[in-house]
């Protein structure tokens, strides 16, 4: 008789969950135990191991370090955050926005930026690595000032580090960027050099109550932040997000994001792929 | 698209063929730089994952006779260094993309993805 295969214990998922939890500050709620599952298989597939239950054994037996300590903090940010999170969005950045706003604005000094949902701070440190670039090969850029802000103090603080495991770093960024940008330590950790990190300034902040922004920015990207609200706090959030952005200046959401009856406050722009929104 | 894994472990020839078991792709397999070099010269390739230590001619040897030879197939170099210095010689002799074992599978979709427009 064949073994049937059963789903793992909810207390093997308990004690994964706990050690996410107490290592990183990410909650993992009972009801996304599915999720958690199904992860913690692939990881089992990577390391050649049976199934989660002799997971947790060996958990038990040698505890969680090295190579599957790193895997196991992974899939908590799993797909979550990636640098250069779909890269059309960035290319548009680069091929589009950017030489836009220096063409309407010849006096500025400065471009003031904001990224809306820092998380583990992927988003603001690829546009730091990205306009650096950029700007190393057109002097006549501006300088950019970068602000980003997060509700999450675990996920700001963590993304204030710039230290990411090898799986985190491999995840969107290409490797010329990685060794130009980042330092490997013992631990196989990478984390962002100062001089990078120092562009980016981080505030812990409700998009709600939008009480520590200070100024108005010449674009904004807030991605995946909408799809997690109801229909008056995303028309809250826009509304608070535009009365922040310049004339002329430009809004990105995520990609299954849209203004659509939410505010009148912007044109649509599509360009290359993605979808960008200009303030009127 | 035919892909070529250049291992000598049979367990990351395992690995690749779940991570692209639904990928619409043939693989084919190579256990080191010899038998690499061999099958890339007879063509049809569009893409070689290169392993760095293995017996008999080693991955970075191999990626310098191939385009030495003039075979401009992409590589990705698929490889437990990690050093920096690792990853930009590399790049600085040919490879298109560089990742670092131990790697989950969302890693390698994503690079194909990238690199060679694959949906996965």
């Amino acid at each position: 008789m064949s073994a049937v295969p059963s789903s793992p214990a909810a207390s093997h998922l308990n004690f994964f969950a706990s050690f996410i939890e107490k290592e990183l500050g990410i909650v993992y709620e009972a009801a996304n135990y599915y999720q958690l599952e199904s992860r913690l298989k692939e990881i089992c597939k990577n390391l050649e191991i049976e199934d989660v239950a002799t997971l947790y054994s060996k958990a038990q037996a040698q505890g969680i370090t090295g190579n599957f300590k790193q895997m196991l903090l992974d899939v908590a940010t799993n797909n979550e955050t990636s640098f250069f999170r779909d890269p059309k969005v960035f290319k548009c950045i680069e091929d589009y926005l950017i030489p836009e706003l220096k063409k309407n604005n010849p006096a500025t000094i400065v471009f003031r930026i904001w990224s809306a949902a820092s998380s583990f701070g992927q988003e603001p440190y690829t546009l730091a690595m990205l306009l650096n670039e950029m700007k190393a090969k057109d002097p006549s850029l501006p300088n950019f000032e970068i602000w980003t802000t997060d509700i999450s103090k675990a996920a700001l603080e963590r993304a204030k580090t710039g230290r990411y495991s090898q799986l985190e770093v491999q995840r969107g960024l290409p490797p010329l960027l990685l060794i130009k940008y980042f330092e490997k330590d013992a631990d196989n950790y990478w984390t962002l050099k100062n001089d990078i990190r120092s562009k980016v300034r981080f505030e812990e902040m409700n998009l709600l109550k939008m009480d520590k922004v200070v100024g108005h920015f010449d674009f904004v990207l807030c991605r995946n932040v909408l799809i997690y609200q109801n229909e008056e706090r995303k028309k809250k959030i826009i509304a608070n997000i535009a009365d922040r952005i310049k004339k002329g200046g430009f809004l990105i959401l995520g990609a299954s994001e849209s203004l659509i009856n939410l505010s009148d406050a912007f044109e649509q722009i599509v360009t290359g792929g993605a979808v960008l929104y200009r303030k009127k | 698209m035919k892909i070529l894994v250049v291992d000598d472990s049979k367990s990351v020839h395992n690995f690749v063929k779940i991570c692209l078991n639904d990928a619409n792709v043939e693989l084919e397999f190579a256990n080191d730089g010899v038998e690499a070099l061999e099958r890339a010269a007879t063509g049809g390739i569009d893409l070689i994952l290169l392993d760095w230590e293995m017996p008999n001619k080693n991955g970075i040897d191999t990626l310098i006779e191939l385009r030495g030879a003039g075979n401009e197939t992409p590589v990705i170099m698929l490889t437990s260094r990690n050093d920096p210095e690792d990853i930009a010689k590399a790049i600085q002799n040919g490879a298109q993309d560089y990742i670092m074992k131990p790697f989950p599978q969302d890693i390698l979709t994503q690079k194909l993805e990238m690199l060679m427009g694959l949906e996965i």
